[in-house]
Parts: C-alpha cells; structure tokens; sequence
C-alpha cells in the first residue's frame, strides 16, 4: 500500500546517509576517489580506522573528553535543575517573581549562543579556565539547565499537592519532601532530562570549540576540524563521522522513550 | 667489549647530565597534513632518544592552527613554546621573540637557500627576525606530458593567457578536461590571482588597494579558466583534484607540489613517469609557502625551544624531511644532490625557479579571506569582475596593514612607492 | 531552617550559574558592541562609540548577504520540515508495530550532531564522486553541483536542515496527534475520500497550536543556524552560504573584531526573539480564536 512505500522512502532518505557513512569508511581511498565506484566496496580495509585511533589520531582523547563533559553537564544539570524546578513550582514570590524566573530560563533558549560566545572566552581567560573540561561543562549546563527546569516545572505542576501534603504532615521539611516523595515519583520525567541534557551536550559544538581550544577538545570539535585540512583522505573523515554517529545512533535508539517523552513535553500541553 | 659499554654509558650519563637542564618540554604547534607533523613527530622521538627536550606535537588542519596560534597569543593562555605558521600571522609578530641572537650564534643561516632569511621571505618585526624557515613550496603548474603532446601543444607558458588559448587546443585532442585545481578550498583561488596581476597590493599611502584594471583583467582570466574544469569541478578537494589528474582526466594540474609529487610518483600512480612540473605561468609572482618556526616572547626555556628549532629545520634532517615526508629542503645542499636530483629531474628544476620568484601577498588573515572569497564569487558568475574587485577595494579600505606586513611589501615590490 | 528558606536556596544554584554564564556574558556582549575593539590589535578595550558598530553592520554587504540567506533558509527549512514531519506522523500513526519502530528509527537524523551531519552530507553530495551523484549517474540522470553551484548550495543547505530537524517535528506531531480525541483519531486512519477532509477540516485545527509551537522552534533554531555550515561549505563558494551565525563567528572568532562582532549578534538576538515572541502572539490569537468558537 502507498503507505507503507511511502514510510520506507522516508526510512531509505533518513537512514541512507549512516549506512554511506559506514561503509566508505571501510572503503580503502583510491576505491572511493575514482568515480565509477559502486555501492559494495570491492576491498574492505580498517586502516581509515586506525589512522583515526592511532598515536597521531588522538580520537580516544577526544571521545574521553566527550565523555566526561557530558556525564559531568547530566550530573549537574539535573542537580541544579530540579530543584530550581520544584522552589518555581511552590515558591510564592511578591511581585510575581516566579514568572520572571521561569521567563529567564526560557529566554536563554531563544538566542544565539554565539552572542555570548566571545565574552564567555574572556572569561574563562581571565579565570585561567580556557582548555579546561570545566569551561565546557560550565557553559553547557547553563545551556542545559533552562530544558531540566521547563521538563520538570511542567511534571510538578501536574502532580497533586496532596502527595506532599501527607509528608508534611509527618514533619517532613521541604527538602525531605522533595527528595523522599517528588524525586520518586518523578523518574520519568528525570530520564527524559537526563536524555536530553545528554545529547545535547553531547552534541555541542559552539560552545566547545570557543572553550577548548586544544587538549580539552570534544568529538564534535574534533570532526569539524576535518574539512579544512589540506590533505585529510575522505576515508578517515567517514570513519572518524562512524565514530560520533554510530554509538549516539545506538544510544538514542535506545533511550527513545525519553528522548520522545523529553521533547513532547510542554510542546502538547495547552 | 666493557671498555666500549663504559665509555657509552659514560656518553650518555654526560648528555643527560648536560641536558639536565635541557629536559624541559616544548611544547609545538604544527600543521597536520600528513607531511609537517609527520616529520614532526618522527624527529621529535629522534631529539628524545638523543637526550634533547621533550617535544609536545599539536597538529591542526591549516585554518585551525591559524586560529589557534592566533588565540593563544591573543588570550594569553601562551600554551605553545614554538609555533609553525607563516606571513598571515602578521596581526600577532609583537607576540612574538626576536632570534637573531640565536641564529647568529650558531650560524644556522649558513647554507639555506640565497634570501630566504631575509624579510619579505622569513618574518621579521621591527627590523628583527622573528621567523625560522623549515619548509618551502611554490604553487606549481604540472603537466600530463602525453596529453599536451597529443595537442600539439608546447609544454611553456608565460602567462595564463598562453594556458587559456592552449585548453581548448588540449580539450578538443584529448576528451578530458584541460585544467584541474583544488577549487573546494576556497582560499587556493589566490594562487591563480597573486601570478596573474602584477600590481602592488597596498598604495601610496599604506592602505590596502589594488589597481583596478589590472586586477579585474586577473579576475577575467580567472572566469575563463574554471571554464576548463572537469564537470562539477568547482568544488573539490584536493584529494579529488590531483586523483583527476593522476586518472588522466585533467591535463593539467595547478596545486602546491609538495601535496602531490609524492603521490604521483608512487609505486601503481597511473600517472608516473608521464608528468611534469614547467615554469608557473603570469606577470605577478608563484605564491610562497613559506613554513616557520615562531617562539612566542612568552616562552621561557629559549635553549630548549632553540633546540627543537635546530632539530626540526636544520640542514641534518632536511633530506630525510624531503624523501619521507614530501616537505621541501630550506638548504641549497639539497639541491646540489646528485641521487636527488636524478629522481626529480621532471620536477625540480621548475620547482627550484619557482623558489626564486615565490613572494608572499602582504595580506592579513582578514584581507586575503575577503579577497579569494570574492574571486571565488567572480568565477562563479555570481559577480562580475569589475563589480568584485571593486568591492574587495571598499572592503579593504577599512582593514589596517600591519606595519611588518608593510615592511615586507616595500621590500618585495608589492607596495606603491 | 524554614520551606520558604530552603525553597530559595533550592532555586539560588541555578539561577546563579545563569546570571554569571549566561546574562553576564550577554550584559558584557551589549557593552563591548557599543565600544570600538578589536582584540588582535589591542588587549584592552578601546572608546565608547555608540551605535557606530550597528551602523556599520547594517551597511555592509556582507551582513545583508547572510541576513537574506539566513531567513530563506529558515523559511524553506521550517516549512519543509513542518510538512514532511507532518506528514510522517500521519503516515506512523498508530500503536502496530511497525509504526512504532518506523518512528523510532525515522528519529535518527535528529540526534545526530549537526556538525557530524555536515561532514556526512559533504561526503554524500561531492558532486564528483559522491553517492548521490553516483546514483543519479547510473540512472542516467543529471549531476547537479550540489554544494559547488551557489545558488544550488544555498537550496542543498536548506535541504539538509529540514532533513535534520523533520524528526523533530514527527515526534511532536504524533504526541498531538496521540492525544486527540479516539472519535477523531479513528476517522484520521481511515482511508477513502473523507480522510483528506477530516485532516483538513478537523485535525489541523485541533493540533494548529503545537504545530505553531514546532514552527517557532524551529524557525528560531534555523535562524541560528551556525553547525552545518561549517561542514558542509564554510560559507562558500564565495560568500553564497554565509549564514549570520556563520558570519558572526568569523568576525568574532576568526578575526577578533569583537565589538563588530557583538553589535552583529545582538542583531541576531533580536531577530530570534522578535520571532519567538511573534509566534507566541499568533499562536495565542489561534487558540482564542478557537475557544471562542
């Protein structure tokens, strides 16, 4: 049925380019430069991948660094999101304070990062922070940040009052209710900050390569680097690109869930 | 058998001892392109071995190491103790340590190629030299020598008008394209500019300004050639563009040799032994590459950087630099090699023409981006010539010329009087 | 200590690490762009200047050469990716199996770093010897130039924003669409001539608010549009692709003109802000509109 034709051409258009990708970086580089090449690749060869790994590759450093900036900018995120979520959702604020805070994680999504790209720089430079994991991780929870708040500002506001209302009567101060009673019960709404928090750090170029500028590099940086370059072969770019794209292809397909619950949240409330 | 073991370890315990105070760590900025960084590393596991400092390598693709010499100074962070760049990093020279000390105490420039220590070749700021050679190339004009015989077509030209009338002659004999260039990286198209006008690139009055009738005519001649690349050529890299002159499908290719003699000549290259590098063709000049060693006034261990300098651009490892790494000899003595020279016969010698007539464009980053975007625009049709050279004038009226830049120029006649 | 207490200090981390790596930043970015510097030339920030700053940018060519592009890609991306998500959260909708896992593999362009989406493309498109062009050769068909020719680059770079994002869309989409009423939902599946009025006469309005959320997303996005630039054409050839983030980068980055590059920043600031606000406005209208009927 037209249907179903019409959804695999959308799969064949939207997962081709990744099975391109894998494939030529396995394809040894002449086989790729002739044109006239087909689909199959006649020789398979793994030194794309080598070259990419190697001593002068410094992949691995790169991908560590990806590594632990993401799990750090989670970590922290969440850590400071939630909360700031749950003080919006009780807090009573004169002067209706409470909107001016949710507006001012709003608006941060809303502008171009590389406005505050360069002033970011210098201070980092000022601090002795340039080429630091932190520089990075600092700049991407602030970017982070404001989607944990909205996700679970939106989760919380749902949530019925008296959930709480029955520890607070047991004494249980705002701290220990938020911690014993709405963390609990807000895990699916956590993974999916989690998720997003993950790939979007993950992802992160701007920021990182304004930052990092050598030994604290991330993937992405890392890649962006490739086309400048006056003699890098096409076969190591597909399998550095195999590198990024697979894993987080992987992960994602994995995390799906969240990822989706992630971006539908707030979008398809009122 | 003891005695040889006591007097080596002997050797050895006084250059570590010597260089207890060498074993400092340089850290080095470096171009990665498979040639540079290469030799780089190889020699810097050589100076360890030997007792020499220790060499941190940082390679970047060349855009990248632009900036990120350029930030480093500029930020203060100083990570780098050398750094390899050129003329574009003028903006930065007052980062950088004079070395004429250095290099009259040990009397490095002795047998390099005539002139190119002097300004307007190496870099010098405030009549001091800041720059070490290590690395030359000359953008290079190389020919399928059985094509152009197959066209009937003398293997010389004097300018790019002679190549203009020769590419339809080549087109119609042969099949394939006439011309083939890395047109995908945008700032190549200069090479084609800086030979064919051969006017000044800043006035009379110190700015930056290009004599219109004489640039317009370059950019004219640049329209006609991208009309002779392969189909859907105005995009390659270099990769593809010197793999559609080694497959036969371009007779002739315009790239800096060094990228490519190596590969041309390799064992199964369809094209080995069938080409040839002649004489870069125009009035204006070869574009000089020009690779140096800076040492940032930052930098504190000066022997320790010096060290690296002499190891990594000295006449010792110039050969090896040549044969394993493709990277082009600073020393005349490369040149005088007999063994050599019979293996480059079909290269070297234009090569070698081409060094003599080589200059710099006394542009900034800033200005030379802004002049080969335009042209790239202009032979793409987008503007007409008149129109871009105009504009790159407007444009150029608001950049300031760094004074070494200015200096250079004088020196080597690109500047008005 | 009391809840009111502990609610502040729960509030105070977030709202501090915003202040300093955020709005500062933004504050100082304001400041600089009324000020004349230029980082390679001078550590220190020069004389108060005003407006100058804008004016230059403003009148030079090069920023209404991104600004143009800019918006048409923006445009030409939304509207593209709002129709093909759309339409895919149409054609998955529904709990089989197969639905499911079409939608959870058709989300993979879009978790993807838009820079590593750049280079595969790059790759993918190399007029010479590229797949695609591979392709279209062995099918006898045209070879167009698709990152070489600039107009044609301006459309392919377009192109492959709508490619990234339509996932985006999709997923948004089938939520709305999830939560329609099953009455609703029921005749949306069902085939025969009455679907394409049911879509249109029924469904858009129901779900035309998130979607107009999803164009604001994107279109503010889009304007930013910086990552993919890098990769696949580095704003070239010539000035064709030079989106005003790209631009902006250069200046700032590249050549350090910091105040230049400030003052052009804030330009794109308001030009994002001034949408997303707009946006909000028609989608506050519609929805009025709606309850009012």
């Amino acid at each position: 049925m037209i249907r179903g034709a019409l959804v695999t051409l959308a799969l064949a258009v939207s997962l081709g380019p990744f099975v391109v990708l894998v494939v030529n970086s396995v394809r040894p580089s002449d086989a790729f430069l002739a044109s006239g090449a087909g689909f199959i690749p006649s020789e398979i060869t793994f030194d794309h991948y080598r070259a990419v790994f190697g001593g002068d590759g410094d992949t691995l450093r790169f991908l560590w660094n990806s590594v632990v900036v993401t799990a750090a900018t989670t970590v922290l995120a969440l850590l400071l999101g939630a909360p700031a979520a749950y003080a919006l959702a009780r807090l009573k604020l004169p002067f209706r304070l409470s909107i001016v805070f949710a507006l001012a994680f709003l608006i941060v999504r809303f502008y171009p990062k590389i406005t505050i790209a360069l002033p970011y720089y210098l201070i980092m430079r000022d601090l002795g922070w340039l080429d630091t994991h932190l520089a990075v991780i600092l700049a991407h929870v602030s970017i982070t940040v404001p989607f944990v708040v909205w996700l679970m500002l939106g989760f919380l506001e749902e949530l019925p009052r008296e959930i709480e209302q029955s520890a607070m009567m047991d004494g249980c101060g705002a701290w220990g209710r938020f911690v014993w009673v709405v963390l609990p019960l807000s895990a699916p709404a956590l993974g999916a900050a989690a998720v997003l928090t993950a790939f979007t750090s993950w992802n992160e170029f701007l920021m990182a390569s304004t930052v990092a500028t050598n030994s604290a590099k991330t993937l992405p940086v890392r890649i962006s680097a490739f086309i400048t370059d006056k003699g890098i072969l096409w076969g190591n770019m597909a399998a550095m690109g195999s590198v990024i794209v697979v894993p987080v292809a992987l992960f994602a397909l994995a995390t799906q869930r969240y990822l989706v619950r992630g971006l539908t949240a707030g979008a398809v409330k009122g | 058998m003891t005695r040889t073991t006591i007097m080596t370890a002997g050797a050895i315990a006084s250059l570590a001892l010597g260089s207890a105070a060498l074993a400092q760590t340089v850290e080095f900025s470096v171009m990665e392109s498979g040639t540079n960084d290469v030799a780089a590393r190889q020699i810097a596991d050589e100076l360890a071995v030997a007792g020499g400092p220790r060499v941190n390598i940082s390679a970047f693709p060349w855009a990248v190491l632009r900036q990120n010499n350029t930030t480093d100074l500029i930020s203060g962070t100083n990570q780098y103790d050398v750094m390899s760049g050129g003329y574009y990093l003028a903006d930065v020279y007052a980062y950088f340590q004079p070395l004429d000390d250095l290099i009259d105490r040990d009397g490095f420039a002795e047998g390099m190629i005539d002139n190119l220590m002097e300004p307007g070749r190496s870099e010098w700021a405030d009549g001091r030299q800041i720059g070490i050679p290590y690395g030359i190339d000359a953008y290079g004009l190389l020919i399928n020598t059985a094509m152009l015989e197959a066209a009937g077509v003398e293997p010389s030209f004097t300018d790019w008008d002679a190549v203009i009338a020769a590419c339809p002659v080549i087109e119609a004999a042969t099949g394939e394209a006439c011309l083939s260039h890395p047109t995908g990286s945008p700032e190549q198209i200069g090479a084609f500019f800086f030979s064919g006008y051969a006017g000044t690139f800043i006035d009379g009055d110190g700015g930056y300004a290009l004599d219109s009738v004489a640039a317009t005519a370059a950019a004219e001649d640049i329209v006609t050639l991208w009309s002779f690349l392969p189909e859907n050529g105005t995009a390659m890299s270099f990769d593809e563009a010197h793999a559609a002159f080694a497959n036969g499908q371009a007779a002739i290719l315009v790239t800096w040799p060094s990228f490519v003699t190596g590969v041309l000549d390799a064992e199964g290259s369809a094209i080995a032994g069938g080409w040839q590098q002649i004489d870069f063709p125009g009035t204006g000049f070869p574009w000089l590459s020009l690779w140096q060693l800076f040492v940032p006034a930052a930098t504190e261990d000066r022997e320790a950087a010096w060290a690296w300098i002499k190891a990594f651009a000295g006449p010792e490892n110039a050969t090896n630099n040549l044969v394993a790494h493709s990277m082009n000899s600073v020393w005349a003595a490369t040149y005088e090699d007999e063994t050599l020279m019979a293996a480059r016969a079909h290269y070297w010698p234009a090569t070698t023409v081409g060094f003599a007539r080589a200059k710099n464009p006394p542009l900034t980053g800033e200005a030379q981006d802004f002049l080969t975007n335009t042209l790239q625009e202009i032979a793409n049709g987008r503007t007409p010539p008149a129109d871009g050279i105009a504009s790159i004038n407007s444009t150029w009226a608001g950049l300031p010329v760094p004074p070494p830049l200015l200096e250079a120029a004088q020196g080597s006649g690109l500047a008005a009087e | 200590m009391t809840d009111r207490q502990t609610l502040l200090l729960c509030l105070l981390p977030a709202l501090l690490l915003l202040a300093v790596t955020q709005f500062y930043p933004l504050a100082q970015s304001l400041r600089v762009s009324l000020h004349d510097w230029t980082l390679a030339r001078s550590p220190v920030m020069g004389e108060f200047v005003g407006g100058a700053n804008y004016l230059r940018v403003l009148n030079d060519r090069q920023f209404s050469g991104a600004l143009s592009f800019t918006l048409s890609l923006a445009l030409g991306s939304t509207l593209l990716s709002l129709a093909a998500g759309f339409a895919l959260a149409l054609l998955t909708l529904g709990e089989d199996w197969r639905f499911r896992m079409s939608r959870t593999l058709l989300l993979l362009p879009m978790v993807i770093a838009p820079v590593a989406v750049g280079t595969v493309w790059r790759m993918m498109l190399a007029a010479r010897i590229g797949p695609v062009n591979e392709a279209l050769r062995a099918l006898g068909l045209p070879t167009p130039n698709w990152l070489g020719d600039p107009r044609l680059a301006q459309f392919t770079l377009t192109v492959i924003d709508a490619w990234q994002w339509t996932p985006f869309v999709m997923i948004v989409m089938s939520a709305a669409l999830a939560s329609l009423p099953s009455e609703v939902l029921r005749a949306a599946q069902m085939d025969g001539a009455g679907r394409a009025l049911i879509l249109r006469r029924i469904v858009l309005p129901m779900v035309l608010p998130v979607l107009l959320l999803v164009a604001m997303f994107r279109m503010v996005d889009a304007l930013m549009t910086l990552d993919i630039v890098f990769t696949t054409t580095g704003g070239g050839p010539g000035f064709a692709t030079q989106t005003l983030g790209y631009w902006i980068y250069v200046q700032g980055l590249r050549y350090f003109n910091i105040s230049y590059a400030a003052a052009a920043s804030w330009l794109l600031l308001v030009l994002c802000m001034a949408t997303a606000a707009g946006f909000l406005v028609w989608r506050k209208r519609i929805m009025a509109w709606q309850g009012g009927q």
